[in-house]
This record gives C-alpha cells, sequence and structure tokens, in this order.
C-alpha cells in the first residue's frame, strides 16, 4: 500500500476525527429501520465520501468493504460507446456520471433501473435495497438530474441514493427536497492538525514531524484534508526526517493561477490580455475546471487589489462563472471577466488622477 | 448455340455500352486524353509526372514519393492531369468509391433488433479493407502474372486514387484514416495519390494535408492546382466545342462562360453543354437568339460567391462606418467611390441624450450580408474574432465590450444545440463591430487561427493520462477508483505523482501532461491565417515548453531553465 489518503482512512463512523456530532446522526439514522435518500454536501476534502463509506459499513457491516471496479459499457442512442467505471459491492454501487459528460442521463437511467429492478439476493442481508451512490452530483445535466429525480419517487422500496456533491445550488429543487440533506463543513485547522499527527504517527513510525511541522502543513492546505494528507505524503518523499525548513509543495496549477492574478494587477491593456489569454489556454489544457481557474485567480486579485475594489472583482467573477455554466466556450467568460477587472483596476487609478484635486472646491 | 448466345450477349452489352457513351455528359464524353488537351499548367503537369516517374522509379528517392496531396479549387483539372498521366505513363489507378450507403449507414445507427457489431461495416472499416487489399494485391487482369508479386516490375505500375475521403472532420475517423495512409505507406510501395478540392477555406485541406505531414515529413508531397487561366480555358472549350459539334454556341457565349465560371473547368463545360443544347433546341424554332439562355447563364454558372475567411474578419474588424478616411494607399478612384457607397448608407436615428454614448456612424458593413456569404458557423466565427481581436482594440474599453459581448452571446443559448440562438451569427457580428473603435487604428495587424483546438486537443490528452493514473491506482486498490476522480485527480494528485517519480514506485509516466506546469512569459502560439496556409508560426520564441516524461525525457537536451528543475 502506497497511498496514506486510502490507508489512513477510518473505516467506522466511531473512528472518524472530527464532526462527532454528525457521526452521532448518522449512526442513529442507519440503525434506524427508515433509511432516507441522502444528500452530502460540503467543501472538497471534507471528508464526504469517507462518511459515505462509514455509514454504508454501519448499515450493512463489513461486507461492504468488498469492492470490485467493472468496467460497464453503455449505449448513447446515436451508438456511441461509452465506457464507465463502476466500484461496487454486494450492496452498493458507486458511479460519477458526470465523467460521460452529457450522456451522463443514460447512464444514470440504466444503472437505476438496473439496480431498482433486482431484488436483494443475499438473505443475510442487513436491509432490502441496495445504495446508490453518486459522485459529483453537481456537475451532472439537467437531463440527467430529471431522469434521477423521477426514479427516486418509483424504486424506493429497492434502492436508496446518496448524492455526494460540492454545492446543493446546482441541483434542481425537486432533488434536494427528495433527499435528508448533510452538509460537511470543512474541518478546522486543529482538525486537520489532528488528523496529520494520527497519520503521521502512523505511516512514519520513527521520525514523525512534530506539531509544528503538521500545522506548516494544515495551513497550507485550507481546510482541505485530502490535499494535507497528499502534502504530507509528498513532503515524506521529499523530506523524510521532516527537518527544518518545511516547505509544502504546491500543486503546479495554483502557483501558476496565482501568478496570472499577479499579471492581471500588474497591468492593463490589450496586449496583457493576450498574455494572460496564453496562460488560461495552457492551464485548460491540464485539465484544470475552468471554475477552479477563475476562482483560484479571483482569490489571488482581491488579495492584491485595493479594499474598495474587491466586492466587484468578486461580483463580476460570479456573474462570468455563472455565464460559464450556461455557455460553451469557457474562454470567453475567464477572458471577458479578466478583461472587466483590469478595466476596473485601471479605472480606478486613472478616476483618483482626475478627481484628486480639480473638482474639490 | 453457345458461340451464337455469346455474340448476341456481347452485342446487347455493346450497344447498351454506345447508348451509355453516347448519353454521357460531356464532361466525361470529351474528357483530355492527352497533356496537349489538358487545360492544365505545363509546369504543374510536369511537376506531378516527375514525382510519379520518382515514384515508379527503382532510385532510393521513390520510398519518399509515397503519398502526393493534390489540392484546389474544384474543376482544376486535378483528377484529369492524372488521368490523361496514367494514360501516357502507363500506370493503372486504383480508385477508392464509396459503396452506396445502405440506409442502415446513413442514419450512423441500426435498429437496436437488427443491430449487431459484425454485420455492420462502417465506411472506415471498407475504406481501411479496401487499402490493405490495395496495397498488397495487384489487379487479376494485370497482363503480368509472373512479375505481380514483385514490387519492382517496370510494366504494370499502379496509383490509388483517393477522392471520396471519409468524413475526417471527425476526429476519430480522422485518426483511423491518418494511420490507415500512414501504414499503407510504410508497408507498400504503390503510391497514394489523394485529391482535395478545396471549396474556399473551410479547413477541410489543411485536416487532410497537415496530418500526414505532421507523422511523415519526407514522405508527403502536396501539389497546389490553380484555377484554370482564362486563355486554357478558352481554347480548352473551343476544342470541346469542336469535338462535340457545338458550332451554335458563339463565341460571345464562349467568353462569357469562361468569365463566369472563374476558373473551373467543369463548370465551364457543363455550361457549354447546356447552352449548346439549349441552342440547339432554341435553334429549331427561332434562329440567333440566345438573349435568354445568356441571361440564365450565370445563374448557372455562379459559384457560391463564400467570402474568403481571411476577408471576412477584415471587414468586421477593421470596422469601417460611414465617413470614415480613406485608406492612404487608396487611388482616387477608389476614394470616390467609397463616397459613393456611403452617400447611400443612410444614417441612424439620434439616440436618446443619456444614451448618446452609444451612437456610432452607419457601418459600411451589413451583418445580414455578411451572414450570408461566410463561409462559417457562428461559433467558429466567435473562436476567429475571440482570437484576433485584441490588437484591433485601442483601449481597454474596447475590448471589455467585445469580451462581454462574445460572452454573452455564448451564454445565450441553451443546454442543447436546437436551442441555440438563430440569431448567433448577428449578434457576434453586430457587437463586434459596436464595440470596436472607429476607424480602427492600422498597426499591422495579422489574422490567427483559433488556438482552441489546439487547447482542446492537449486537454484531451491530458485526460487520457489522468485515466492512466486513475487506472494505475484502482489496480492497486479498488477504493482509490472512488476516492480519485478526474477532477481530484487533475488538482490534487499531481504534487505526490512527482514526488514519486523520484523515487522508486513510478506512476505511469505522461502525468506531465496534467501535473506540470511551467509558467513563461509571452502570448501564446497561434498560427497566422492567410488566404493561402503556409503553416508558418510567427511568435513562438517563449512557446511554452512542456517537459518530456520518463523514458523520452533521456534522449533529450536540458535547457538552461530546465536545469533548476531538476
Amino acid at each position: 500500500m502506497d497511498n496514506l489518503v486510502i490507508q489512513y482512512r477510518p473505516r467506522k463512523l466511531d473512528e472518524l476525527h472530527y464532526h462527532h456530532g454528525l457521526s452521532e446522526r448518522l449512526k442513529s439514522l442507519a440503525s434506524s429501520g427508515d433509511f432516507p435518500h441522502m444528500l452530502f454536501y460540503g467543501p472538497s476534502g471534507a471528508g464526504k465520501k469517507t462518511r459515505i463509506a462509514c455509514t454504508l459499513r454501519e448499515l450493512f457491516g463489513p461486507g461492504v468493504e468488498k469492492l470490485k471496479i467493472d468496467q460497464r459499457v453503455f449505449m448513447t442512442p446515436s451508438r456511441r460507446k461509452l465506457d464507465v467505471n463502476v466500484v461496487q459491492s454486494n450492496y452498493h454501487i458507486e458511479l460519477t456520471p458526470s465523467e460521460v459528460g452529457n450522456y451522463d442521463r443514460v447512464v444514470i437511467q440504466e444503472i437505476l433501473k438496473e439496480i431498482a429492478q433486482t431484488q436483494q439476493v443475499d438473505i443475510s442481508a442487513r436491509h432490502r435495497f441496495k445504495v446508490v451512490i453518486i459522485n459529483e452530483a453537481d456537475s451532472l445535466t439537467r437531463d440527467a438530474q430529471a431522469a434521477l429525480r423521477r426514479t427516486m419517487e418509483k424504486y424506493t422500496t429497492n434502492m436508496r441514493l446518496i448524492l455526494c456533491a460540492n454545492s446543493t445550488s446546482r441541483l434542481i429543487a425537486p432533488i434536494r427536497s427528495r433527499c435528508l440533506l448533510v452538509r460537511v463543513p470543512a474541518p478546522s485547522m486543529e482538525d486537520v492538525v489532528g488528523v496529520l499527527e494520527y497519520v503521521a504517527g502512523r505511516a512514519c513510525r520513527g521520525n514523525s514531524p512534530d506539531h509544528a511541522a503538521c500545522t506548516v502543513v494544515a495551513k497550507e492546505a485550507a481546510g482541505n484534508v485530502r490535499k494535507a494528507i497528499l502534502a504530507l505524503e509528498a513532503l515524506r518523499m521529499q523530506n523524510p526526517l521532516f527537518s527544518e525548513p518545511i516547505t509544502v509543495a504546491k500543486p503546479d496549477w495554483e502557483t501558476y493561477c496565482q501568478r496570472v492574478g499577479d499579471m492581471i494587477v500588474q497591468e492593463q491593456s490589450p496586449a496583457r490580455v493576450m498574455e494572460v489569454r496564453a496562460k488560461y489556454y495552457e492551464l485548460l489544457s491540464h485539465c484544470i475546471p475552468p471554475t477552479v481557474i477563475i476562482k483560484t485567480v479571483a482569490d489571488r486579485v482581491v488579495d492584491k487589489v485595493d479594499e474598495n475594489l474587491k466586492a466587484d472583482v468578486m461580483h463580476w467573477a460570479a456573474i462570468y462563472e455563472n455565464r460559464m455554466r450556461v455557455g460553451n466556450k469557457k474562454i470567453f467568460h475567464l477572458e471577458a471577466w479578466t478583461v472587466k477587472v483590469m478595466s476596473i483596476v485601471k479605472h480606478f487609478f486613472y478616476d483618483i488622477d482626475l478627481t484628486g484635486f480639480d473638482d474639490y472646491p | 448455340m453457345v458461340c451464337d448466345w455469346d455474340h448476341r450477349v456481347f452485342c446487347h452489352l455493346l450497344i447498351a455500352w454506345a447508348a451509355a457513351q453516347e448519353n454521357r455528359l460531356w464532361v466525361d464524353k470529351y474528357a483530355p486524353e492527352t497533356e496537349v488537351d489538358l487545360a492544365v499548367h505545363k509546369q504543374k503537369i510536369e511537376d506531378v509526372r516527375r514525382w510519379l516517374r520518382e515514384a515508379f522509379s527503382t532510385q532510393p528517392i521513390s520510398k519518399y514519393r509515397r503519398l502526393l496531396v493534390l489540392t484546389g479549387p474544384s474543376g482544376a483539372g486535378k483528377t484529369a492531369t492524372l488521368r490523361v498521366l496514367s494514360g501516357e505513363m502507363g500506370f493503372s489507378v486504383i480508385e477508392w468509391i464509396s459503396a452506396q450507403q445502405s440506409p442502415l449507414d446513413a442514419y450512423g445507427y441500426a435498429d437496436e433488433n437488427i443491430s449487431g457489431d459484425d454485420l455492420y461495416e462502417s465506411a472506415m472499416d471498407k475504406f481501411e479493407t479496401f487499402l490493405a487489399r490495395a496495397g498488397n494485391y495487384r489487379s487479376v487482369f494485370n497482363n503480368n502474372p509472373a512479375q505481380s508479386s514483385s514490387s519492382d516490375s517496370p510494366t504494370q505500375n499502379a496509383v490509388i486514387l483517393l477522392e471520396d475521403l471519409p468524413n475526417i472532420l471527425h476526429e476519430g475517423i480522422r485518426q483511423r484514416f491518418h494511420s490507415a495512409i500512414h501504414r499503407h505507406v510504410q508497408r507498400s510501395t504503390i503510391p497514394v495519390i489523394i485529391v482535395v478540392s478545396d471549396a474556399g477555406v473551410r479547413g477541410e485541406t489543411e485536416e487532410v494535408g497537415a496530418g500526414p505531414l505532421r507523422w511523415s515529413r519526407n514522405n508527403e508531397v502536396s501539389a497546389r492546382f490553380n484555377p484554370i487561366a482564362v486563355t486554357f480555358l478558352t481554347s480548352a472549350l473551343k476544342r470541346v466545342r469542336i469535338r462535340a459539334g457545338a458550332a451554335v454556341v458563339s463565341d460571345s457565349v464562349l467568353t462569357n462562360i469562361v468569365e463566369s465560371v472563374s476558373g473551373d473547368i467543369r463548370a465551364a463545360i457543363m455550361a457549354l453543354e447546356f447552352t449548346a443544347v439549349r441552342a440547339g433546341a432554341a435553334g429549331s424554332q427561332k434562329r440567333g437568339r440566345n438573349g435568354p439562355a445568356n441571361a440564365s447563364l450565370e445563374s448557372l454558372t455562379r459559384k457560391e460567391n463564400a467570402l474568403v475567411l481571411f476577408h471576412l474578419l477584415g471587414k468586421v474588424l477593421y470596422n469601417k462606418r460611414k465617413g470614415d478616411p480613406p485608406p492612404n494607399h487608396a487611388t482616387k478612384r477608389e476614394a470616390t467611390n467609397l463616397r459613393k457607397i456611403d452617400s447611400k448608407l443612410k444614417d441612424e436615428p439620434p439616440l436618446q441624450a443619456w444614451f448618446n454614448h452609444e451612437a456610432r456612424a452607419t457601418s459600411r458593413v451589413s451583418a445580414d450580408e455578411l451572414y450570408s456569404s461566410t463561409p462559417i458557423d457562428a461559433s467558429l466565427f466567435s473562436l476567429y474574432i475571440h482570437q484576433n481581436y485584441t490588437p484591433f482594440c485601442a483601449t481597454l474599453e474596447h475590448s471589455d465590450a467585445l469580451i462581454d459581448n462574445l460572452s454573452w452571446v455564448d451564454a445565450n443559448g441553451g443546454d442543447n444545440w436546437y436551442e441555440q440562438n438563430p440569431y448567433a451569427f448577428h449578434l457576434y457580428a453586430l457587437g463586434t463591430l459596436h464595440a470596436l473603435p472607429t476607424p480602427v487604428p492600422h498597426v499591422g495587424q495579422k489574422f490567427y487561427k483559433p488556438e482552441l483546438f489546439d487547447v482542446g486537443k492537449r486537454a484531451h490528452e491530458a485526460s487520457n493520462a489522468i485515466d492512466r493514473v486513475r487506472g494505475w491506482l484502482s489496480d492497486r486498490s479498488p477504493e482509490n477508483a472512488s476516492t480519485w476522480t478526474r477532477t481530484a485527480v487533475a488538482l490534487e494528485l499531481g504534487v505526490v505523482l512527482r514526488a514519486k517519480d523520484m523515487g522508486m514506485q513510478k506512476p505511469p509516466h505522461g502525468h506531465g501532461l496534467f501535473s506540470e506546469m511551467r509558467f513563461v512569459h509571452g502570448a501564446g502560439n497561434a498560427e497566422v491565417a492567410g488566404e493561402r496556409e503556409t503553416g508558418g508560426v510567427p511568435v513562438s520564441e517563449e512557446e511554452p515548453k512542456r517537459r518530456l516524461d520518463g523514458d523520452d525525457a533521456q534522449g533529450t537536451w536540458l535547457e538552461d531553465d530546465d536545469i533548476e528543475d531538476w
């Protein structure tokens, strides 16, 4: 085994390191006979999937941990073949339909129909239903969500859904109202440090990092436990003794986005727009989602600009992010936001120059 | 008895053949048979002939003469040249004719019940089989069966002619096409000649040409045919007139035809036949009045007068408006012409005072006209505008208005293609014209091709790399498969993967496609889009270099910048 994230992942609700109240609630839900459809939401790396896995174990016992991967082939109406990897056990099935883009409806319908029409054959199973976990539910298309909604009503006897999403805002209201919403907030700094110390203590027996080192890593991760553990793993490989100074490696794209933000603040001109565009293209060609790009760059710009502009920068980021979701050509919206911000920043200084002294009596 | 029957069948066949000959169009009937009849420029013919001679020769150069791409507008005599040379040089032409599509193929899918993949053979499958067979086997009608197996047989040479290409605009098909050609070129000695008619600059030529170029620089030669010159065309038409005995067509009509077809000899001969038939029919009733024939001639032969993309962009981005001063290099006549056009343009009604900043002089560009003559659809049009607009903006405010419009129009369609805004083209064009300064400063702007497609391709490669990494992870534990979605791998796993690269357990190489990014200053590496694609890359000094991973990297040089990273 090589992956700390998986290796030291809590398996039971009792083993979870933080959000104990939530764990209690999930436990009592699982023990009651009446388990609802659920929607877990919260920032990435907060532990949604870990909690889902633990809940499943609570529901069905250790049998859910016997996983196998199935490659399923679906056929679209236009006879295109879609390969989808499906992780399943005897009691549940887990899929990420958004991976097939616009064809997610096909995948959802096929899988749900199949699950809903088969009865649990294992007599010793604790529950009659199977659980379907849908990852990245917030990037499902409208069509897929509509398909989901109908099946949720129809097949409750044989099936329960657990949706996993970053935010509920992109799910249609009928789905939200059919689920029990469970928010998994990002853990606090102390929580992350606690997790890191636990993992480090198990993983690097002889020379585990001290509290200070863990704090540095946790600070960098900003509430994303998965990121924190990955950073720890990378750090262990580069700096096995955890000697000072501790430098936490950041993903390249993050540094890249920040420098793009700097570029926007430094100069505002059509030529600079071209340069920034080239950077966006580079990011997009590395499979960085455009929403992540606009968010990271905007965060950086907000850090750098004058207090009076911060709200505007975010306002436009929100507007263009929305357009990005509706539209097709992501680069247009990224660039439109960039130009808008440039023009706001430029005007801010420009206007100071103009109104400076003459206008006031 | 048997003999008699045979004879009768033969006679029938002969009559049928003769009738078919009679009914053929003039284009086929009077196709050129010798080089003298060919209306193509002598130099061009010589080029192709030399290529063929080299291809058939036993010299080492023949290795580099495996793939010839003939491009040019339709009716420039590409295929005719080949046919004539085939007669002259004595080689046979194996032609790919895409078979009649069954209704099944035509829809692209079969009814679920009768489907079954084994029954269905796509056009591309057929093509691949054809190419493989054509490369390996000689014609059964070969005169010299003893020599047919060896490639050095001088008597019976053959070329494979591909005119009817599969739908190479589709990415998957294109890749298969390229690899089929590539395989053929590597294995077989029979040269392949691809004929591509480009109807305007629609990018199809590049798709064929640039692809093979990319993988075998040495093997591919391309020859471009220009529209046929007026003198050649006239004399060719005259020859056809004599051979067809169509003296009814007067010289003036002939000149009209030549003028109206803009170098398309096929269209010219069709028009000639048409007028000859009409004049013949009319002549029996009333002689000498070919006025109406003349009038209809234009509508018959006029090609779709598509604006070349280059001009289309120029029209929009230079944003000429009523009252703009004529350009410096304009002659007096051009200047007066402009003034005349301006006087015809109506002034826009005045705007309310609070809206005055949006007032513009009437544009010399009409969006409707632009739309009817555009060679590209709205989406591609918007990409071209987006790629090229910045140098045309004098200030950031112009850019802001322009890109905001692009973004707005793009976001105002529905989820599905059929919900797309039908006025998108107009909105893109008008919004762009409205946003740009007037007049646009001339600073030697160049037009570039949209980079987006290249970016898409690279993103696709990167996402394949992500899938490889995910496969590698889930081989280790199925639990990994559910934890590491594509986004999670792209965003978070990079750090660990790179750390692992230095350690013992190597992840699949190629993850650099998504995990590695180096920040370089500079503005993109778009290709100049011209009227003639030359493939030159003007701004590429600081083209972002992506480091090769794993095995590939060992054979390459490290550059100064790279060393700090290692």
